[in-house]
Formats: C-alpha cells, structure tokens, sequence
C-alpha cells in the first residue's frame, strides 16, 4: 500500500471515529447489548442460540447503519463540497483516493464491529453470571465465533462496495443509499426466492422468469451465503470447503467492483 | 418569576397530569377489552414470504414469533378454538424461520399435541424439528409419543421411538420405551433387535447393564411366545398356564423374569408380559 493510499485511509478513518453518526450507532448497540439480558430470561431453551441472533441482528443493524449513513454520506460529502478536489490537487491520483477511502472505511467499519461483537461478548459472559436460564451455545467454539464474525464483516465489506459503486456513479447521497438499500435487500433474499420457485409446488412462474432470476444472481452479491451463524448458534459443524469459497467469491466481488467503482471515477468530472 | 415563567409551568404540569390520566385510562380500557379482541394474532402470511422478508434477521423473527405463541403457556388465560389456530400458525412460521430452534419442537408438545384436533397438525411441526434436530433424541420422542398416545398409531409410534432411541445422547429409558412397545404391538424380535443395537453401541457400563436386563426379559418372552405358538398348532388351543408348556416338554423350564418371580401369562390372548402394567 502506497503512502496517499495510507494517508488517505488514515483521515477517513479519523473522520469516521469523529462522525456523530459512528458514535450514536455505538451508543445504541451499547444500549442494545445492556437490553437483550432482559429478553433472555423470556426463553427456556437455546438462550445461546437466541444470544447469536441478536448479537448478529446487533452487528447487522449497526454494521448497515454505517455503511449507508457513514461510508455514502464520507465520499458524497467529499464530491459536493468539492474537499476532493483539494485532495486531488495534491499528489494524491483518484485511484490512491478511491482505494484510500474504502480502505479507511473498512477500518472504521472493523472497529466498530469489533467492539459490538467485544460489547455483545461480555454483556453474554455478564449474563451468564447473572442469569441462571443463560447458556452458552451448543458446541461453543471462538474459532467459529470468529470464523462467523468475519464473514458478517465481510458481507459488510460487500455492500460497502457496493455503496461506494454507486456513490460514485450518481453523486447523489439520497439515490446511493436508495440502491444500496435495493441491493441489500434483494442480496439476502434472491436466494431463497428462486430455492421457493424451484421446490415449491404452490409457486408457478414461467420458465423465463426464473432465468432472469438466475441471471440476476450472477450479477448482484447473494449477502445471505455469508450468514454463518446457524454453525455458531447450534453447534453444527463448518462446511470448510464451502466456506473457503464464499470468502473467495466476496473477495472477488468486492474487487471487481471497486474496479468498476475505478473506472466510473477516474471518468467523472470534478469541477 | 414572571407570567411568562408561570405560563409555562402550569403548560408543563397540566401536560404531566393528562398525560398520566390518559395513561392509565388507556391500560384500564385495555384490560376490560372483550376476550375476542385479546385473541392471540397471527398474520396470515405464508411462511415461505416471511422467510424472504426477513433475509438475515431470520433468527431473531422465530424468536419472536415463539415468544408470541409462549403467552398460552401455563394456562393463565381462557383459549379459543381460533386461538389454536393461530398458535399452530405462529409455530409453523417460526419453524420455517428456524427449523433448529428447540423451543418451536417444545411449544408444539406442549400447547397442541394434547389439543384435541390439533394432533397430527403437531405432528406435522414436530416432524420438521426432527428432521433438523439431527443431534437431538427429543423431538423425534415426542413424534412416536403423539403416535401412541394420541394417535394410537403403533407402527409409527415404534419407528419414530426406534430412531429416538437411536439418536446421540439418547436416555436409556427411551430404547426401552421403544422395545416395550414394540413387544405390547406383538412385534418381540423388534424389541430384541433394537435392544442388541442398542447394547453395541453403548459403553457406558451402567446403560449396558440396564439394556442386557431388559434383553434378557425380551428373550425370555420370546421363547415363551415361541412355545405357546407350538403348543397352539399341536393341541389346537392356547395353554391355560405357562407350566404347560414344560410338561409338554416344549421347553425345559420357564425362563426367569430379572424384573419379577414371574412371566404374567394371558390365556384368552396368549400373549405375555413381564410385568403388571397394560
């Protein structure tokens, strides 16, 4: 990594920590994780289970919160009050600036996940304590804890691609964030929408249809592959193999897109 | 202090007091609302669409659900026939959100199995749970109990005992559940199999001591029912006592009961047990 990549990371990284939306988005996971000890005593069974939930319902929420609100809001900022033209103006290429940016917000979105993930840990290991229903999943393992942290952040990393495409390609904040939140949605369920056309007796939909489908799903990320924590709740065991795949395809994912996003912002005018 | 000061004061404070008294008018309200208005509600949304919907916070949404259902535990208030429905709907919802979660299998026991109507709709749920559950002995027990007990189905009763029994961690009781009730339906090799199974996979000393006992009673049952059937095709008729069947010589000496003194023989059915229990 060269130093305006560094540089550039580095400020975005510190604009990110000083971002009032960053601190109230920690602020309510703090929350959060303090109320969720409430609703365990609520379940008899799998209170392990029902901790993963909303501790990744928790990192989902807050890691989303920041891609749309922090990581479009940083670079469209950046376009309309012309700061990217002060930076540009210095021997900082758009490459350097593009690679810088998304690399800061990655680090601003790594910290914050890990310390909800940190926070939802110890409000657990602070209910156990407490709470005499409590327990920890079956089969606990942080290696899986870890392995499934990952990829959450990863599927994070995806959409913040994703953002950042499109923050490019529009310059509008309200539309980047309209079609990230598109891409999202359809990203979790496009999988299961064709799994229910294909088994489902009740569905009927022409073939065309469901080729269209299968065609949008080369194109749009499927968000829901990297959703281990069915392995983390229950204890089941890792499929490695497919696991070492669906981190290959996010990997290349997000490279391939932060090419297109490359391309679409070494050709944009910047007056 | 100035009348401006004054002013807002008593703003505030007239708020405060109809905020309390429309506060506690509403929850007075709430609680006297007909039973029909309080029935338990569940969208009649097709769980394979709420699946869609929720993409990755599918967990948290069975949890939910379950949570929703769970107010018909215990029995604190009055159900309706509508009411039932909507629990099924509410468990069936949250089953398809997560197959895995225990609580769904549980709830389905213990609010619809002993409803009556609502059995094989149980069934239906508790047969996903075990098929999930692939660890778990439970939910597959609770399937060959609602077949017995409810039901009176057998033949499914025994199967779904049998692969209870089979599962990790199974309680001993539960393949001796299934080989009794395998022998009660006239099926004593079934019994004897699952037994023997069950005594080369177990190497807890204790369990296996526990299954080579009940073996042993099943064996022993075995080779009276045997001796009875030939008794039968040689002298036309069932033995009025188990004694017989050594005086015919058709087995040298009645087998011993480890449970009890003795075999307690049936004449009219020919059948035996090893102890008193129907």
């Amino acid at each position: 990594m060269n130093s305006a990549i560094r540089l550039v990371a580095a400020i975005t990284i510190k604009e990110g920590l000083r971002n009032r939306a960053m601190q109230g988005i920690l602020a309510i996971a703090l929350l959060l994780c303090l109320v969720y000890i409430t609703v365990i005593p609520m379940f008899a069974f799998d209170t392990g289970k029902v901790v993963v939930d909303l501790g990744s319902a928790f990192v989902t929420l807050a890691g989303l919160a920041i891609v749309i609100f922090l990581g479009i809001a940083l670079l469209t900022k950046d376009i309309h009050q012309r700061t990217v033209c002060m930076i540009l103006a210095r021997p900082i290429s758009r490459t350097d600036y593009v690679i810088g940016k998304f690399c800061g917000l990655a680090g601003t979105l790594l910290l914050a996940v890990l310390m909800i993930v940190g926070l939802t840990v110890f409000t657990s290991w602070l209910g156990m304590q407490l709470i005499l229903e409590m327990e920890p999943p079956r089969n606990f393992s942080w290696g899986v804890l870890g392995v499934s942290v990952l990829f959450q952040y990863l599927s994070l990393l995806l959409l913040m691609a994703v953002a950042f495409f499109f923050a490019c390609l529009t310059t509008s904040e309200y539309l980047s964030m309209l079609f990230t939140v598109c891409v999202y949605v359809i990203g979790n369920s496009l999988e299961t929408i064709i799994e229910v056309i294909q088994s489902s007796q009740m569905v009927m939909v022409g073939p065309t249809y469901l080729t269209m489908l299968k065609v949008l799903a080369w194109f749009l990320p499927n968000l829901s592959a990297f959703d281990l924590k069915i392995y983390l709740a229950y204890g089941l065991p890792m499929p490695w193999i497919q696991v070492l795949w669906t981190a290959l395809y996010g990997v290349f994912y997000i490279g391939l897109l932060a090419m297109a996003t490359l391309w679409v912002f070494k050709r944009k005018e910047i007056n | 202090m100035g009348i401006k000061r004054i002013a807002w004061a008593a703003a505030v404070l007239l708020s405060l007091s109809a905020y309390a008294v429309s506060h506690s008018q509403m929850n007075t309200l709430r609680a006297e609302q007909p039973r029909e208005t309080k029935r338990v509600q569940a969208l009649a949304v097709d769980p394979m669409l709420l699946k869609v919907v929720s993409g990755p916070f599918k967990g948290v949404a069975a949890d939910y659900l379950i949570l929703k259902a769970s107010i018909f535990m215990g029995g604190a208030r009055e159900v309706t026939p509508e009411d039932w429905d909507a629990v099924y709907t509410l468990l069936k919802q949250s089953l398809y959100l997560d197959p895995l979660f225990f609580q769904t299998g549980y709830y389905t026991q213990g609010l619809l199995s002993w409803r009556k109507g609502m059995q094989a709709k149980a069934v239906e749920l508790l047969k996903v749970s075990a098929q999930h559950r692939y660890w778990d002995w439970e939910p597959m027990f609770y399937l060959g109990f609602d077949y017995f007990y409810y039901l009176k189905d057998n033949d499914h009763a025994i199967k779904y005992m049998r692969l209870a029994a089979g599962r990790p961690d199974a309680p001993p009781i539960v393949a001796n559940l299934a080989a009794r009730l395998s022998q009660r339906s006239g099926q004593t090799l079934t019994a004897i199999g699952l037994l023997k199974a069950m005594l080369e996979q177990t190497e807890d000393d204790y369990t296996r001591l526990l299954y080579k006992k009940r073996l042993d009673v099943y064996l022993g049952i075995h080779q009276l029912e045997q001796a009875i059937d030939a008794y039968e095709k040689s002298q036309g008729r069932k033995p009025e006592t188990l004694e017989q069947l050594v005086s015919q010589g058709l087995i040298s000496s009645l087998p011993t009961n480890p449970f009890g003194d003795h075999f307690i023989y049936e004449p009219d059915t020919g059948k035996v047990f090893f102890d008193d229990v129907r």
